[in-house]
Formats: C-alpha cells, structure tokens, sequence
C-alpha cells in the first residue's frame, strides 16, 4: 500500500531556531498572498519565521517577509512528510551517493583550444573591456 | 486532436530510409510540421522556441547530401524537438526561467552533436517546469503547456513540452531528460512513448544540471522501436561526462521487434496500490492479462520501499539542486538584479536569484540548503543516502525473481490545471518514478490505456523498469505489451 498521507513531523526542527539563537526576531506569522500556498496550515508550527529567513539567506534568497509564512507552511509540510526517513533503520547501512562506482576518471593530458573569451562574455549582464563587472567587493558600499 | 493522436504513425526507420533513398524530401517534412506547429501550437504551447528557419535550411543540406550520393546518417530527415534545458547553439535555452530568459549557449549539448550527426533535424525548443522541477509543466515562466487530448489539463513534467510535442505531430521524436520521473510521468499523460536509460548511458554534457547523480537524457516517441532509433544515436562513453558509462552496447532499434522468450514480470504489490486512480488500476490488471496472454509468467513481488522513495528523493534531489543552482547569481550570465544605492555583491546575489527564479525553484532551493545544513545533514541527507542504498538493494533482490517490474508510471492521468496546487500533492504524483533513479536504473513509460473523463480520453500509462544497462530486454519487453 502507498501512503500519500501527510504525516507530522516535527522532531528536528526547533534546535535550528535555538542554536542559531533566531527565535523571537521575526514578525508574527500572517496570511500571505502566495497563490501556492492554499493548504491547511497543520504543520508549519514546525518551522518558525526565523527559520526560513536564516534558510533563505543561507541559499541567497531575497524573501520579501510577507512571503515568509507561506513558505514556512510548504517547507514544514513538506519536512513533515520527509520525516518518513527518521523511521527508517538504517543502522550500518553505507551511504549510496551515486549510483556509479567511477573513481578519478582521468583524461589524456593533452592542451585543447578554450572557447574564446568573447563568445562568453557575450552572456555576462555587465563587462567591463573583457571582464566581468561586479559591484565593489572589499570595503564599504556598493553599487553596480 | 484525440482523433489525430491515436491514428497509427509510420515507423521512424521507414520514414528515414525513405529520406535516405530521396522517395521523401526532409524539407517537405520539415515544412509539413512547421505547418501543424503554425495551426496548434498556439493552442498547446509545447515550444519555448521554433527553429523554422534554422530547420528548413537542415532539411535542405540533408535533402543536397541525399542528391549527391552522400550518406546523411540513420536518422536522416527525422525531426526531433529538443527539451529547453539541452543546450545548443542555435537560438536560447531558458529551462523555461527567467534567470536564463536571454541565455544563448556557446556550445552544442554532446546529445546534440550526435544527432546532427545521425541526420536529424531540429524543430525546436520545447517547454518545461522551470529548470526540471515539477510534475505538470505549470512552473514555467513563459505559461504552462496544455495536454492535446484535453487541452483543460495538464501535459504532466517537466518534460511536458516535448510530451506534448510528440502527442500533438509537431515532429517524429523530442529529447526529455528524467531526475525523478520527468519523461516517463508526461509520456503516460500524453499517451506516447518516454525512455529513462541507466544512469550514464547518455552523456549529460549541455544538460543544464539539476541533480546530477539522478539527471539522466532519453527520448520521447511513437513507439518503442522510434525511441530506440533515436537512442541509439545518443547512447555511449563520452570523455566530456566523466559519469558517462564505459559499458558495452549494441544498437538496439533493430532488435526491439524480437520477442522475449521466458519473460519474467515483476509485479510489486506495492504498485497494485488503493491510492490509484481507478482507470489506472483497471490498466494496470489488463496490461498484466495481456502478459499472461503473450506467454510472460507474472511474478508477485514485493517493494515495501517503495513509499518511502519520495522522502529519499524529496532530500537528494533538493540537495543536489542547491548545490548545481549556486551557480546563478548574477555574474557569469542569467539575470542580474539592479542594484539601490549602499547595496552590496551579496545583496546582488540574493536579489538577483530572488527575481530569476520562480517559487518551486525557490522553494527547492531552500528545502536542499536546508537538509544540508550543520546538524540536518545526518538526519536527513545522510539518512537518504543509506534509505537510497536499501532502495537499490530492494531492487536488485527483485530482479533476482524477475526481468522486468511492470506498474503504473503515475497513480493519476492527466489533472486539470491548478489541480495540485500544495507541492506536496505534486511531488506524490512521483511515487512510481522516483526510485527508478533513486537506483539508477532505466525505465520506459508506455501508452496502456485509457481513462475517460468528461467526455474526453485520456492516455494511461504503464511503466516497465529493469536492472541497470539492460536496455535490451527493456525495450524488448515493452515492444511486446505495445503490440498485445
């Protein structure tokens, strides 16, 4: 029998707010606009504001905070059906991490020609002569 | 538009031996689809891009080597869409996203070169849920693709286009690549033919990556023996994917036709599930009669992982993609945010990825930074990992008893548009594919029926699955539940 029911999962979320020591900084949960989100809210206690604004600047997201709760209630909804793995044993079992065994498949160590550098900065948002122009890196302030 | 697709096609091979001999021109093929395209695809949406004239001078350089006694290659004058996340020269490859939007790659996908070299032609660039993630096409940012056989539901993803595309004779053959299910899922929605080979059997050079230990290209077709025609020219070790397999093939296309003697069927318990739609649990038990009919013994066997596959995949995948996605940030190429006064590269990252990529793209992105982080990764990506060594471990014990495993490729047929709006709805729509890349190994979706819905038929699938590089007996098998 395949499950499709959503099962609760909530046992490893709550250190991530606490060792991070997030809790509390975030804006109350609201209803949010997101057209995705039009689930009942059962698990999104899971995950707190603070959470999913410290995901998303680990994965360099800009997330406007009225999107927030909507994506805390996808996020723990899906987390809570993922939860499935915490019952599985896996006691001993190595890890597969591809489904090859192919180990430093070495190449012929012969020069080749390199694609011309103008053909790929055709690509680049901003150049500057033939490099690509990024706003200022080190000290303060910024700026394209 | 049901009418249209459910007429007989000519075999791929007959139609190119044909071209071959200069019986048929490859530009009044050519023109001929551009023409179907022309009339319906404003309707259906199966392409980001057409390559008209790009296409028409391909089909007349064929139809010169044709008339000079040049030999233009086994796919001569077949025409062949190209999924929007295969990179080529010409024209742009978007993965259906605004980040890539206005990308043009300098160079040609390995999948590509070979099939210029085969002799086919390229129509276009067809749809997708961005950069692969989806299950319906829906999360494309240029609007979804519409399933010719009800134009009010879904095509199925994320290769929806080149599903669609097939479905709808906008060409002979389309590329689909598969992480979780995406050329299988939409094959059975649109009632053609979508083959997932073993891992490392087409090179991945010029696939935008997604999850690259789960990534894998194959084709869609008419039938079997046409997308064994168009593997054939893709498959084999290429020095520019170093996860490209060494392992020994034969052209398969001629074959296909050869019955099975002896041939086991696996049939997991786990499939035969209540949560099936109810046509597709009808199909499923008249595929296994027709089976039994052609002389196959049935095996019952058991796949009790089979549900937590979606949870193992739901890890790696959205891992492997936060990882492979970093790349677009801005810099290199893709879009690039503007920036306010006293904003800084970091802000141009976020800002950036924020605008170009959509909400499921987002949504994975944070959902794999997550199972990665400091103390998740061994609750969860670890835990996936060794749940995905159990799964192929389950697999290999059932090919012990049997050959092949036989099941539905989806639990549902086509939905209605906005049908399973909570991503997790969407994701459970994967059950039956996931694993097969979770392991590795090749599977095929093959049209076995139908549903009637509303008045209108809908394609139900059947999905065959086989031990990793037994391409042969796959395709063998399935051409024989075709012609039962």
């Amino acid at each position: 029998m395949v499950g499709f029911e959503q099962m609760k999962g909530k046992m490893h979320y709550r250190s991530f707010a606490v060792r991070h020591g997030r809790r509390g900084e975030s804006r109350p949960p609201e209803a949010s606009s997101d057209t995705l989100s039009n689930m009942a809210d059962t698990t999104s206690e899971a995950l707190t504001d603070a959470d999913i604004l410290k995901i998303a600047r680990l994965s360099r997201l800009d997330l406007p905070e009225s999107k927030v709760g909507a994506v805390r209630t996808q996020l723990s909804s899906i987390l809570g059906h993922i939860a499935k793995l915490q019952a599985l044993p896996t006691e001993g079992v190595e890890p597969m991490t591809h489904p090859m065994k192919i180990v430093n498949r070495l190449g012929a160590d012969e020069p080749k020609a390199c694609m011309p550098v103008e053909e790929l900065l055709k690509n680049a948002p901003a150049v500057e002569d033939r490099y690509l122009a990024v706003p200022k890196v080190l000290g303060d302030g910024g700026g394209a | 538009m049901s009418q249209d697709a459910a007429a007989a096609v000519r075999p791929l091979r007959d139609i190119c031996a044909d071209v071959r001999r200069g019986h048929t021109s490859a530009r009044s093929r050519v023109d001929g689809f551009l023409a179907t395209i022309a009339a319906k695809d404003g309707e259906i949406h199966a392409f980001n891009e057409v390559h008209a004239d790009a296409a028409r001078a391909r089909a007349d350089a064929i139809d010169a080597m044709v008339k000079s006694g040049r030999e233009p290659g086994p796919l001569a004058g077949a025409v062949i869409a190209i999924k929007d996340n295969i990179v080529m020269r010409e024209g742009k490859t978007t993965c259906s996203s605004k980040m890539l939007a206005n990308y043009r790659s300098p160079f040609d996908a390995t999948v590509i070169e070979r099939l210029e070299r085969a002799g086919a032609i390229f129509i276009g660039k067809t749809n997708l849920d961005e950069f692969a993630m989806g299950s319906s096409t829906e999360n494309s940012a240029f609007g979804p693709t519409r399933n010719p056989w009800d134009t009010s539901r879904v095509p199925g993803g994320s290769s929806g286009g080149s599903a669609a595309a097939v479905a709808a004779r906008f060409c002979d053959a389309a590329l689909g690549s598969d992480t979780g299910g995406s050329i299988r899922q939409p094959a059975a929605l649109c009632g053609c033919v979508g083959f997932k080979p073993t891992y490392g059997r087409v090179s991945r050079y010029g696939l935008v990556a997604f999850g690259s230990s789960l990534d894998q290209i194959g084709p869609f077709a008419h039938s079997v023996e046409d997308a064994a025609l168009v593997y054939d020219a893709i498959v084999g070790r290429d020095e520019l994917d170093s996860t490209s397999a060494d392992a020994p093939f034969e052209p398969l296309a001629a074959k296909v036709r050869d019955p099975l003697a002896k041939l086991r069927i696996g049939v997991p318990r786990e499939y035969r599930s209540d949560a099936n739609a109810p046509a597709v649990a009808e199909v499923l038990e008249k595929s296994i009669a027709a089976a039994r009919a052609f002389g196959a013994e049935i095996v019952d066997i058991d796949l009790p992982l089979t549900d937590i596959g979606i949870s193992t995949y739901y890890v790696i995948a959205p891992a492997e993609a936060s990882s492979n996605l970093a790349r677009y940030d801005g810099i290199r190429y893709g879009h690039r945010a503007k920036l306010e006064a006293g904003e800084d590269l970091e802000d141009l990252y976020s800002k950036s990825r924020a605008e170009g990529f959509g909400p499921e793209v987002q949504r994975r992105i944070m959902l794999g930074t997550y199972v990665l982080s400091s103390g998740y990764y061994d609750a969860y990506y670890k835990r996936a990992l060794q749940a995905r060594r159990l799964i192929k471990d389950e697999f290999d014990r059932a090919f012990a008893k049997c050959d092949v495993i036989l099941g539905p490729t989806s639990p549902v047929p086509a939905f209605p548009f906005g049908g399973k709006k909570d991503p997790l709805s969407m994701y459970l729509c994967d059950v039956y594919t996931v694993n097969t890349n979770i392991a590795g190994i090749p599977g095929i979706s093959i049209n076995g029926g139908f549903a009637e819905e509303g008045g209108k038929k809908l394609p139900v699938g059947i999905q065959l699955q086989a031990p990793a590089f037994a391409e042969e007996t796959l395709l063998r098998a399935a051409a024989m539940f075709e012609r039962a």
